[in-house]
């Protein structure tokens, strides 16, 4: 069973990469201009939205009218709900955004994908059926905004949060250029009040968004693009490698997901910073969990807190016995698996990731047998937790990367301590580029500070940065490669 | 998926605790990050300009500076492109013609133009030679300038003055782009750099220089000749109509007012060339046409000389790639030289003496 791929790839000639000329010149001329609106806000919220539009527009001016139409259908929606106490109407409204939002989605990420399904399984019966297929680009960031815009309709409709009179500071929500094609999505509870209200630009703000948007520079343009190139010689020839390459390949790409997403992630963070948003927080060492549940609790926060929110407990989270429980678990992952894309291997990454939720979760009843032991025993226990979740994770990764169900079980069946030729030169470039970030992120995980840099002697900081901004001008890559999650 | 949902003991994850900071301490922390960054950039452009981190640029440093560092004239010298650098053994050429030779090749990517800056440093130090040899590949004629990221690497005291302008130096942002390159290493030559610090990559040997200047030690690779053919045959088979490119042009015709103007003798030679690309039909049409446009032009300047319009090749076990020979095929390929420039002294009337040191006719 081969996978398929979500719609068209897009012309990337042009774009607003976080790491492209244009898009630091663009931000350069757009916080220029916000920092002179200073004591106006609601002026400064038009320049967001107007920046955002020309951010978004870049790629694609035709996605505009998606992001125009997510917007006035949620806006519209969330206006109506205001008015009326009835719930069979605000239900209708709320479906109407639903509706309209996952419709989007439909038709431009997932409509290929169950045509293409739908007619193999008619075919398996021995019935013939030709569905037309479109030849559509995926918008880039659909999967966020329009996530990001229900979860505003979801909450007028449970009555968490007051719908917004202002059309354009809600489109300024949708569309905030940092957090727009890659996250972290964002909930109206959270931003749209940093919106309404005006805003500082303290130091201690743009302090943090400093160090975290060179941070973020160094995970992409050094770390993740450089061992993305080891990550790709063995998944892109996997049936040449065998044993430790196969191993090498999985943790390159392991060192390239974490490093490429989270990047974003920070530098989206950092920007906000700079213009005095607070951005949530979407990665947490999520290498150093020991269990499933602890994962999801520190990888792509936004949206795992989005699933649990708005789909894991409507669902009935785990009320109703170990049954249900699994059973929403498991929906859960399995929807959270296609969210990444139109393919199976990111249903299968779903019910992976589900699985093993469902397995720990059966092992915490004996949690309290754990408790009685040894405090020797208790430490052995928690020491091998982590490696072991590290381990199903790198596996999960391998299922995500993966292009057909074939490679997967090369990876998972070929994987072993055999050498080849280029084992050698594969594994030093993977332990040179990933060197800097496990150094890092064992002293964030001992401050318990994922700004740790920020709060060194005064002489070690400048040293930090020195450092990191030398080394993406040596070793960055100059034509970087899009973000990983630009696809989703 | 909530911690409180399961009882497995889940440790909260880490969190951002932002320092208290103040805008003059943001002030003095950007300061020291930029000056730190200002000493790490020099201590770049010192290693770089040290070590041989990058070969090309080395290569080009190393040739300038013996020109600079020459204390006595030469008899011969000798100019071109990594072609010579390899082909050209300055001793092969001194015992054939007599005199003293110099080889001062560098690399394609200066084209016609960096010989004229050469020539013309030279002769400003010492006068004119006894004769100049420029030795070429077929392709160079075509490429349409010298690249800004070569230029960075010539002092701009060498072509500033001269009457063959750099196209990649005019205009005020090729000047800006190039002041970044001459300045920034850091950024400029982030290649060289990153091949150095990643000590784990594994170093490639390209040779060292002879006293005489030709590049030698340099092994034999006929895989790396037979993919640099497939190639060239790519190159040939879709570029087949020969262009003199503008800044060939300009420097050909600087090279023969300074032949005219100095009554040096200049040869033209084509570098050596790999067996194969040199049997093959698109290739030796191209070659003959070259050789026709530069003997057009070389009859209205009787002290310029085009000899070996086709290049003697020789079979890939004895070469680096398709035109870098070595060993003693270098050997054999200057003496062809030497035997052509005696050849066209020869026919050419008077023939220069065959003298001391000194060079001057």
């Amino acid at each position: 069973m081969r996978v398929s791929t979500a719609g068209r790839s897009r012309d990337d000639k042009r774009s607003m990469l976080f790491t492209s000329r244009v898009f630091i010149a663009f931000f350069v001329l757009v916080y220029a201009t916000y920092l002179l609106l200073r004591h106006r806000h609601r002026a400064q919220n038009r320049l967001l939205l107007v920046a955002s539009y020309v951010f978004y527009g870049y790629w694609d001016w035709r996605f505009l009218s998606l992001l125009v139409l997510s917007t006035l259908v949620d806006y519209v929606v969330g206006a109506r709900m205001a008015r009326s106490d009835r719930t069979a109407v605000r239900r209708a409204l709320l479906t109407t955004s639903i509706v309209a939002n996952l419709g989007i989605l439909a038709t431009f990420k997932y409509f290929n994908f169950f045509a293409e399904n739908f007619a193999a399984a008619l075919g398996a019966f021995g019935l013939h059926a030709d569905f037309a297929t479109l030849n559509i680009v995926l918008p880039v960031g659909i999967s966020f905004y329009t996530f990001q815009s229900m979860s505003y309709t979801i909450d007028v409709y449970r009555r968490q949060l007051e719908p917004t009179r202002d059309l354009l500071d809600f489109a300024l929500y949708v569309s905030f250029f940092p957090q727009l094609v890659a996250g972290p999505i964002e909930r109206a509870v959270r931003l749209l009040p940093q919106i309404t209200t005006p805003r500082t630009v303290c130091a201690t703000g743009v302090n943090a968004g400093l160090f975290l948007i060179v941070w973020g520079y160094f995970k992409k343009v050094v770390i993740a693009d450089n061992v993305a190139v080891v990550a790709d010689t063995v998944f892109n020839n996997y049936a040449q490698h065998q044993g430790l390459d196969l191993v090498l390949g999985a943790l390159a790409f392991t060192v390239q997901i974490y490093c490429d997403f989270s990047a974003y992630s920070d530098i989206a963070r950092g920007l906000a910073k700079l213009m005095g948003f607070e951005l949530m927080l979407n990665f947490r060492l999520p290498y150093f969990a020991r269990t499933p549940s602890e994962f999801w609790q520190r990888w792509h926060v936004s949206l795992s807190s989005w699933l649990r929110d708005y789909l894991y407990i409507p669902l009935g989270g785990n009320r109703g016995g170990a049954l249900r429980t699994n059973r929403n678990l498991l929906t859960t992952m399995v929807l959270g698996g296609l969210w990444h894309g139109a393919a199976w291997n990111f249903v299968i990454w779903g019910v992976f990731h589900g699985a093993i939720l469902v397995i720990y979760r059966g092992f915490a009843r004996f949690s309290g047998t754990v408790a009685r032991q040894t405090r020797f025993v208790q430490s052995a226990i928690r020491t091998a937790q982590l490696p072991l979740m590290f381990l199903l994770t790198v596996v999960g990764w391998v299922i995500f990367r993966s292009q057909s169900i074939e490679q997967i079980v090369h990876f998972l069946t070929a994987c072993g301590l055999a050498q080849s030729s280029s084992t050698a030169q594969l594994a030093a470039d993977l332990i040179f580029f990933s060197v800097p970030l496990a150094a890092y992120q064992i002293a964030q995980h001992a401050s318990r500070n994922l700004l740790v840099a920020a709060r060194w002697p005064f002489v070690l900081r400048p040293v930090y940065l020195a450092g990191l901004i030398g080394a993406i001008c040596v070793f960055g890559k100059r034509a970087s490669s899009e973000f990983i999650y630009f696809q989703f | 998926m909530r911690a409180d949902s399961y009882p497995d003991g889940n440790v909260e994850p880490p969190t951002e605790r932002s320092p208290r900071a103040t805008w003059r301490g943001i002030g003095w922390t950007v300061a020291a990050t930029a000056g730190l960054l200002f000493v790490l950039n020099a201590g770049a452009g010192m290693y770089l300009g040290r070590a041989r981190a990058d070969f090309t640029y080395w290569l080009v440093r190393e040739k300038w500076r013996m020109l600079d560092a020459l204390e006595e004239p030469v008899d011969w010298l000798v100019l071109g492109d990594s072609g010579g650098a390899h082909g050209v053994d300055p001793q092969t050429l001194q015992q054939r013609l007599g005199g003293r030779a110099l080889n001062l090749c560098t690399v394609v990517h200066y084209l016609l133009p960096g010989d004229v800056w050469m020539l013309e440093r030279y002769i400003e130090r010492f006068g004119p030679p006894r004769g100049v040899v420029i030795v070429h590949s077929y392709d160079m004629w075509r490429y349409p300038e010298v690249p800004l990221s070569m230029l960075a690497h010539v002092p701009p005291a060498r072509w500033q003055y001269s009457s063959v302008q750099p196209n990649a130096a005019a205009g005020a942002r090729n000047q800006a782009k190039l002041w970044m390159r001459r300045n920034f290493p850091l950024v400029s030559q982030h290649r060289a750099l990153s091949r150095a610090l990643r000590v784990t990559r594994t170093a490639v040997s390209y040779g060292g220089l002879s006293r005489g200047g030709q590049l030698i030690d340099v092994q034999a690779n006929p895989e790396s000749v037979r993919s640099h053919y497939a190639e060239h045959v790519e190159r040939l088979r879709d570029n087949l109509t020969f262009r003199l490119a503008p800044e060939n042009e300009r420097a050909l015709e600087q090279l023969a007012a300074i032949a005219d103007a100095h009554d040096v003798p200049i040869f033209l030679a084509s570098s050596p060339q790999y067996e194969g690309l040199a049997q093959l039909a698109e290739y030796r049409a191209y070659v003959a046409r070259i050789a026709s446009a530069l003997t057009v032009f070389a009859e209205r300047h009787p002290n310029l000389h085009v000899i070996l319009p086709r290049p003697v090749s020789f079979p890939a076990d004895q070469m680096q790639n398709v035109d870098h020979v070595v060993g003693d095929a270098a050997r054999r390929y200057t003496r062809a030289l030497a035997r052509e420039i005696d050849a066209t002294q020869l026919r050419a009337g008077p023939a220069i003496q065959h003298s001391q040191s000194g060079g001057r006719p």
